[in-house]
């Protein structure tokens, strides 16, 4: 940016606790001549100041020196013009006290240093951040939205026909947004249009009414703006969102179509149970699965397999092959309900028969404890704790069953007519590709080797998204789940799909950075064919083409910034966050001169969970190190290697890199972002040794968003540590 | 512990139970949040979470060769705190009402005597076991509304040494037989229910001691403990109970020694009655026995009807008809010395005298058949109690 102005906001404690003047200087010194302070630059009259001295000096950026950029980032919004927020009120005067010996605040003229105060340390970290900004702006452009040549297609493809796949289609098309559902079967309705009964999916949950499946297969199937395949399947995806070529074959044929964006529901197969042997199966004739069960009942069937007779006492297994290393080690969420439904039918065919039901955790979802209330009622409903020692057969065909650890506090030995056994899902995504994606990282939604295969890619914050742009996964694919959610599970996704498409046609960024209208360019003059870029990235951006060329993808970029840490020839960058950019940050920094005891630290901080945290310390006033520069990062994958030997041969004396944990129950915005770059800082840490360097020079932490007491615990100890290893010897080089 | 036992729940059982004031049984899931509460529930054997259970598995013959159903005195803190709303409270209050079924004979006088419609037949048949000896002891049919007629008629009858009015022995010839009933039939329900509580708890042969052994050890701690209610003041939710029911206690007990004192005076010795009701001793004590009863059976009923609204218990026809009963022998009782003092309602001194026979009559049955059995089966529940704890500690 050519014409860059400084304003600096005199409120919240910034003019109490630092020197305007001086500040205003260091701005000028830097060669800015539009430098004004004011009060309250956030109120109407601070923000028309800006806009007239905008208009006056025909500014095309500003460096606003108030608060943090994550609050008032509506008001100090100037259009055209380009906006870096220096950070003095969280960042410097709410969150940098001269902390006594028993942790009181002492006055800012306290000595820190020989012949340096406190408040000289502060005005040196404030004019530091000044300086950044004013480096930032310098090699700031203005983004360019991306917008492909071809024509964006609204289609949303939906790959399977069961009651998460009906339920996203109608709901696209109710938006308006044309679809095609992909069914492998030959007819509509998955799984659940085989059932005898589902529980209720609304209020009170108690009843058992007729799948309701069957009145979606209706709706879709009258519906002109759905185009259904049956007996179909998904060969090949191609693209992004928004450009994709699926080509489905039906029948011996195969045809392409474009379509935008995917909603995945291909749900569930049951748990092979031939390996339950242990609990009967195969072994004792009259021992069935859940979804033998269901068949039979939906044929109104109440017989023992072995012989016809009528099933007068049939006992339940709940978690067979569940919660178990061996078979599959989570809970499927709806075994419970089916039992007690099954339950539910056996009693009402014949209301003398007896019903049992062991279990280990008796869990119904949601308010489908209702249903469970019901079912305990039921006189003929018997339920214990319990687990299963033997399963054996009786001379009469009855089935013997040992249970120990029973809420009777005994073992008890039940003989019943037959068995049921409550087996799991099991998604289809575990041992299939479905999406079969022309994608450099592989056809299939990559695995995480955390959710056994389900098409999930985090837990708490961003459900229905997976690792691919513009498939979001939906039902028994995506996590197991009883019809109830699956249908609002479809909906979440079905949104997910048409916020994606809408997205790209605005040209920004898909969650988690919506607000983001850049994107990562490549020099590829430069491009060395290493494939970091392409292995890398956390969704799978990049194609390559045969001579391992990066083929980007922008559509499906997230724009995390992982291929711009990634690439050793520093050729990836975004318009409004470059290599230069963040060395120019580093380089305008000012270094003591050695010997000094002076100290100079650099952290950067993940914009999404750490420095939120760094925020909230601030509003609490709390310490953190007066050494320490902060550069927010977007994630801890966009810090590269290259920023790191700037700030070792600047001088700074040790780097901190503060980011979303990894590994299990990861919380990193970009799934991988944070462990690539721990990745990273090893090998950076063996460079340091071969230097003669310690390797805590560099140290990478991980905090979560309110792990407020444990970032400045992390930073005094790293600050604590890396002095008593003495100054950087490179400083001053 | 390598036990198995068979087990195969009773269908038949637990539709009986949850017909018999357990409805609630079946929504208990297991929480065991009353055990927990109950500040009664012994450590070796914590009541009501498992009795729940078997309940709910119809395991009818295990329940009531159950001590804890009986050591339950129904504080309603189980409840009062149970997060299902399973009144486990009034599930063991329906369990305990069955066990005495079980445990009792002529099975029907116990539906009668807890089932509104059987009120007006318990009536007649204490009127035809009442009236004949009536009109035997009087010689013909006597007229209720002249007390000169009846009771106190001038007809005596001299047996031996004795010499005995006809209001006399009438009430001998009644309640001497009656007396003798219930004390057989209860006898042979509490040697049932011992060995049934020896069985339930696997007692060893070795520590299995005799009746006359239990008594001598035993009985009189438990007396000491009923007494004192040092259970009953445990309670929780419904600690209100305790001093209303002791007091009730302490009528009965005195008006047991007055019945027994009157006996021993009057048809041994024959200083019979009336005697002045304003000067003599005994009739003081029993007038201090009748205001107790009174005024434990008062605060029954109405610390129940509290305790209903604070939902930690539920009255049933059972509760009632008890409570009510002993009320009504309570204030004809009082209403026979009144009408002697005030004389303007001394002609229907004969019918309150009638009415009064007929409710002793029914109460003296009722502990048989109704919920007032717990002063016996309770007793041997404690008795049975305070004896295995001494056996658990000899192990």
């Amino acid at each position: 940016m050519e014409k860059i102005g400084v304003f600096i906001c005199k409120s919240c404690d910034i003019g109490n606790r630092l020197d305007i003047t001086e500040l205003e200087a260091t701005a000028r010194e830097e060669g800015i001549t539009s430098v004004y302070s004011a009060e309250f630059l956030c109120s109407k009259e601070g923000k028309a100041f800006i806009d007239s001295k905008i208009q006056e000096d025909g500014l095309d950026a500003v460096s606003i020196c108030a608060c943090s950029f994550r609050v008032n980032y509506d008001v100090f919004n100037f259009g055209k013009v380009a906006v870096d927020r220096v950070n003095l009120r969280e960042g410097v005067v709410w969150s940098r006290f001269p902390v006594g010996e028993n942790g009181e605040t002492l006055d800012d003229s306290v000595e820190v240093a020989s012949g340096v105060s406190f408040k000289d340390e502060l005005m040196a970290l404030a004019k530091d951040y000044i300086r950044m900004s004013i480096a930032k702006l310098r090699v700031y452009k203005l983004p360019e939205s991306f917008k492909p040549e071809e024509e964006l297609s609204k289609t949303i493809l939906v790959i399977g026909g069961g009651v998460a796949g009906l339920t996203a289609a109608l709901e696209c098309a109710r938006l308006g947004y044309p679809v095609v559902l992909v069914e492998k079967e030959k007819e509509l309705g998955g799984f659940s249009a085989k059932l005898k009964a589902q529980c209720q999916a609304n209020y009170p949950y108690t009843e058992l009414v007729k799948p309701i499946v069957f009145d979606l297969i209706k709706e879709v199937e009258s519906n002109d703006l759905i185009k259904v395949y049956k007996g179909a399947a998904l060969t090949s995806l191609s693209g992004g969102p928004g450009l994709y070529t699926a080509k489905i074959k039906q029948g011996g044929k195969e045809e392409e179509v474009k379509v935008g964006a995917v909603v995945l529901a291909t749900g569930f197969k049951p748990y092979d149970a031939s390996n339950l042997s242990h609990l009967g199966y195969v072994i004792v004739p009259n021992v069935m699965t859940n979804v033998e069960f269901e068949l039979k009942a939906a044929k109104g069937d109440f017989t023992r397999p072995s012989d016809g007779a009528p099933i007068k006492s049939l006992l339940f297994i709940q978690c067979a092959g569940q919660r178990s290393e061996e078979h599959l080690p989570y809970c499927s969420s709806y075994c419970c309900l089916a039992s007690l439904k099954q339950a539910k039918y056996l009693r009402e065919a014949d209301p003398e028969s007896k019903a049992y039901i062991v279990y280990e955790y008796m869990r119904t979802m949601g308010i489908y404890e209702n249903f469970y209330k019901t079912l305990q009622n039921d006189p003929g409903v018997f339920l214990t704790k319990g687990k299963v020692v033997e399963v054996s057969e009786r001379e009469n065909g009855k089935v013997k069953v040992v249970i120990d650890e029973t809420l009777f506090g005994e073992k008890i030995e039940v003989e019943v007519d037959a068995m049921v056994l409550a087996i799991g899902m099991v998604p289809t995504t575990k041992d299939e590709a479905i999406l079969n994606l022309e994608y450099r990282q592989g056809p299939a939604l990559p695995e995480l080797e955390l959710f056994y295969g389900y098409a999930d890619s985090n837990y708490i914050c961003f459900p229905y998204e997976t690792r691919r742009t513009g498939i979001y996964a939906a039902g028994a694919v995506h996590q197991p789940m009883t019809i109830d959610q699956v249908i609002e599970d479809a909906r979440g996704a079905a949104l997910k799909a048409i916020q994606s498409l809408t997205a790209i046609e605005m040209g920004h960024a898909v969650h988690p950075r919506t607000w983001d209208f850049a994107h990562p360019e490549w020099d590829l003059k430069m491009c060395t064919q290493c494939k970091r870029c392409t292995e890398e990235c956390p969704f799978g951006a990049l194609n390559e083409d045969e001579k391992a060329f990066p083929i980007p993808f922008i559509n499906r970029c997230r724009r995390c910034g992982t291929c711009f840490g990634a690439c050793p020839q520093r050729i990836i960058n975004f318009k409004d966050y470059s290599i230069d950019m963040v060395s120019s940050m580093i380089k305008a920094c000012v270094m003591p001169e050695q010997g000094y005891e002076q100290y100079r630290f650099l952290a950067f901080v993940c914009e999404n969970d750490a420095y939120p945290a760094l925020d909230m310390l601030a509003y609490q006033r709390r310490s953190l190190p007066v050494s320490l520069r902060v550069i927010p990062v977007r994630c801890l994958g966009a810090v590269n290697v290259a920023f790191i030997k700037d700030a070792m041969s600047k001088g700074f004396d040790g780097i901190l890199l503060l980011g979303c944990k990894f590994g299990e129950n990861y919380q990193c915005h970009f799934i991988k972002g944070s462990e690539l770059a721990n990745r990273r800082m090893e090998n950076v840490q063996e460079t340091l040794q071969q230097l003669a360097l310690e390797m805590e020079r560099v140290t990478i932490d991980t905090v979560a968003i309110d792990e407020i007491d444990m970032v400045i615990n992390k930073t005094n100890e790293f600050v604590e540590l890396i002095k008593s290893y003495g100054e950087n010897p490179f400083k001053g080089w | 512990m390598g036990n198995i036992t068979k087990i195969d729940a009773n269908l038949t059982a637990v539709n009986q139970i949850i017909s018999a004031g357990g409805d609630t049984v079946k929504r208990c899931y297991q929480c065991a949040t009353c055990s927990s509460v109950c500040p009664l529930a012994p450590d070796e054997a914590p009541f009501p979470r498992k009795q729940m259970l078997l309940a709910q598995w119809g395991f009818h013959e295990k329940l009531l060769s159950d001590p804890s159903i009986w050591l339950c005195h129904q504080c309603g803190d189980c409840t009062k705190y149970c997060p299902r709303n399973a009144r486990p409270g009034d599930v063991l209050a329906s369990l305990r009402l069955q066990a005495t079924r079980e445990l009792v004979p002529f099975k029907f006088m116990h539906t009668l005597y807890n089932n509104l419609w059987g009120l007006p037949i318990l009536i007649l048949i204490a009127l035809a076991f009442i009236l004949p000896i009536m009109f035997l002891t009087y010689q013909g049919v006597p007229s209720l509304s002249d007390p000169t007629s009846f009771p106190y008629s001038p007809i005596h009858y001299k047996i031996g040494f004795m010499d005995l009015p006809a209001r006399v022995l009438m009430n001998d010839m009644i309640f001497l037989p009656l007396s003798v009933f219930i004390i057989a039939i209860l006898a042979n329900a509490v040697s049932r229910m011992w060995n049934s509580y020896l069985e339930t708890y696997n007692i060893p042969q070795a520590y299995r001691i005799g009746c006359i052994d239990v008594i001598k050890t035993y009985f009189i701690p438990a007396l000491k403990e009923i007494i004192d209610h040092s259970r009953f003041e445990k309670c929780g939710a419904n600690s209100w109970r305790a001093n209303p029911h002791k007091m009730l206690l302490f009528g009965f007990i005195i008006l047991f020694i007055v019945t027994g004192t009157v006996f021993f005076l009057a048809d041994i010795l024959g200083m019979h009655t009336p005697w002045n009701p304003i000067t003599h001793p005994v009739k003081w004590l029993g007038y201090i026995g009748g205001l107790l009863l009174l005024y434990g059976v008062i605060g029954l009923i109405t610390g129940r009807n509290q305790a209903v609204l604070e939902n930690s218990l539920r009255t049933t026809y059972a509760d009632s008809y008890l409570l009510w009963l002993i009320l009504i022998v309570g204030v004809t009782g009082f209403l026979i010395p009144i009408a002697r003092i005030f004389t303007f309602y001394y002609n229907y001194v004969g019918y309150i005298y009638l009415a009064h026979i007929i409710s002793v009559f029914l109460l003296f049955l009722s502990l048989i058949y109704s919920k007032f059995s717990h002063l016996v089966f309770r007793t041997t529940a404690v008795i049975f109690d305070l004896y295995y704890k001494d056996v658990l500690k000899k192990l």
